[in-house]
C-alpha cells in the first residue's frame, strides 16, 4: 500500500517534471538565443537568417543614379515646372538635413528596399517638395533616420534639391500603425512633409508594425507654377 | 480593389508613355483624365473612387510628359469603357458580399481587363508585370518603375520576424532534444522497474 503511494507520488513528480521543466527550458533557450542574437552577434545574425527565411520577396526595382546638383537658391520664389528635371524612379534628387539632431541623408525618388538602403526615399504617390502637397519620406531607423527619434516640435528640416532649398518646421510627432491611413494625407493642397521610420521601442521578437511619424509644414523654398 | 484600380491606371499609363525629359505642367488633357479618376463612380449600390496614392502616381507621371489630344482620345474612351464594363458586371464583381476584392470578379472579366492592359502596355512601350503581390508598371525602355500598388508605408527597420523565426526554431530544437532525452530516460527507468 505504502509503496503504491510512493509510486503515485513519484509519478506525479515525473508528470510535473514533464510540464514545468520543458517550460523553464523553453524560456532559458529563448533567453540564450535572443541574448546571443542581439547582444553578441547583433544585426549580422538577423541578416544571415534573413537570407533563408523570406517572408516576402525583397524589392530591388531601383537602379540608383544621381541627378542631384545642390542648388544655392535659398529664397522663396516661383518656378516653372518646365525648368525642373523631374526625377525618375531611383534618382537621387536631393538631400535632407535636420541640423538639430545631426541627421543628414540623400533623398531618393522611390522607396523600395534598394532606395532605402542608399538613403531616405520619397514615396512616388506623394509629390516632390514645392509642388504644393504632401511629400512622404521614409528612412531606416538604424541608418539614415537613426536620429529621427530626437527630433522635437519646432525643429527645422531642410531639403536641398537641384531646383531650390526648402525649410520646414516640425509641427507634430506621432506613433501610429503602418496600416493606419490617418497617419498621412496625400490629398493636401499645401506644402508639407511627413518623415517616418520604424519605432525603436519594438520588442526583440515580433514584427515591426508601429511607425514613428514626424510632420512638418513649409516655411520657405521655391514653389512651382502649375 | 487595389488590383482592379491598378488595371485601370495601367491602361492610362501605358497609353501615355513618352520619353521622360523634364517636368511639364498638367495640360488640359491630363487634367481631364485626373478629374475622371477623381470622380466617384457607382458600381451597383456602392460608390468607389481611386485612392489618392494611385491618382498621385498618375499625376507624377503626367508631370514628366505632355499628353497629346490623340492620346487623350484613346485613353478617355478606354477608361470610360472599363468603368462600363465593371458596372455591367456589377453582380459578379468587386462589391459582392461587401468586400472590395478582385477574387469575386469573374475570370473572364479579369482576363479581359488584363488583356487590354497588356496590349496597351506593349503598344505604348510600358511593361505591365505582377511581382507576386502587386501589379507594377514600368517603362519598357528604361525599366524605371512608373506605378506600384505596394503598401504606402514601407518596412523601415530590421524585420525581427526573421530573428523570431530563428529563436523559435532554436528553442523548438532544444525542446525536442530535451523531450527525446526525457523519453529515453523514462524508458530506461521503466525497463529497470520491470526487471
Amino acid at each position: 500500500m505504502q509503496s503504491n503511494k510512493v509510486k503515485t507520488k513519484n509519478n506525479i513528480k515525473r508528470l510535473l517534471g514533464f510540464v514545468f521543466v520543458p517550460i523553464a527550458f523553453t524560456f532559458l533557450s529563448f533567453s540564450i538565443v535572443i541574448s546571443s542574437v542581439y547582444l553578441v552577434i547583433g544585426n549580422d545574425a538577423a541578416n544571415s537568417v534573413n537570407l533563408f527565411l523570406f517572408k516576402s520577396p525583397p524589392v530591388f526595382d531601383a537602379k540608383i543614379s544621381n541627378i542631384f546638383v545642390p542648388s544655392n537658391n535659398t529664397g522663396t520664389y516661383t518656378l516653372p515646372l518646365e525648368k525642373v528635371s523631374f526625377p525618375d524612379y531611383g534618382n537621387v534628387f536631393g538631400k535632407i538635413d535636420i541640423p538639430a539632431v545631426n541627421l543628414s541623408s540623400l533623398l531618393i525618388y522611390g522607396d523600395d528596399d534598394e532606395c532605402l538602403s542608399r538613403g531616405a526615399g520619397q514615396y512616388i504617390g506623394s509629390f516632390i517638395p514645392g509642388y504644393g502637397s504632401t511629400t512622404l519620406i521614409s528612412g531606416h531607423k538604424n541608418t539614415v533616420f537613426k536620429n529621427l527619434k530626437s527630433v522635437k516640435k519646432g525643429n527645422t528640416i531642410n531639403i536641398t534639391t537641384t531646383y531650390g532649398i526648402y525649410s520646414y518646421k516640425v509641427t507634430k510627432i506621432a506613433i501610429k500603425l503602418d496600416s493606419d491611413a490617418s497617419a498621412y494625407n496625400l490629398e493636401t493642397k499645401y506644402d508639407n512633409i511627413i518623415l517616418y521610420t520604424c519605432i525603436w521601442q519594438d520588442t526583440p521578437v515580433g514584427s515591426v508594425k508601429m511607425r514613428y511619424f514626424v510632420y512638418a509644414d513649409y516655411i520657405k523654398g521655391p514653389r512651382f507654377i502649375k | 480593389m487595389k488590383k482592379i484600380v491598378s488595371l485601370f491606371l495601367c491602361l492610362i499609363l501605358v497609353l501615355s508613355s513618352l520619353t521622360i525629359t523634364s517636368a511639364a505642367s498638367i495640360n488640359k488633357y491630363e487634367r481631364e483624365i485626373l478629374n475622371l479618376l477623381n470622380t466617384h463612380q457607382t458600381v451597383g449600390t456602392q460608390e468607389f473612387s481611386w485612392p489618392a496614392s494611385y491618382v498621385n502616381q498618375a499625376e507624377n507621371y503626367f508631370l514628366k510628359i505632355n499628353l497629346t489630344k490623340h492620346q487623350r482620345d484613346i485613353i478617355v474612351p478606354l477608361l470610360k469603357s472599363s468603368y462600363s464594363l465593371l458596372k455591367a458586371n456589377k453582380d459578379q464583381i468587386i462589391f459582392q458580399k461587401g468586400t472590395k476584392n478582385i477574387k469575386y470578379m469573374s475570370q473572364k472579366l479579369k482576363t479581359k481587363l488584363l488583356s487590354n492592359a497588356a496590349k496597351a502596355g506593349l503598344a505604348a512601350g510600358l511593361l505591365v508585370t505582377f511581382n507576386g503581390r502587386n501589379l507594377v508598371i514600368r517603362n519598357k525602355a528604361t525599366n524605371k518603375l512608373v506605378f506600384s500598388a505596394a503598401p504606402i508605408i514601407k518596412v523601415t527597420g530590421s524585420d525581427t520576424n526573421y530573428v523570431a523565426a530563428a529563436s523559435v526554431s532554436a528553442a523548438s530544437l532544444a525542446l525536442l532534444s530535451f523531450f527525446i532525452f526525457m523519453l529515453y530516460r523514462r524508458r530506461k527507468i521503466i525497463v529497470k522497474e520491470n526487471s
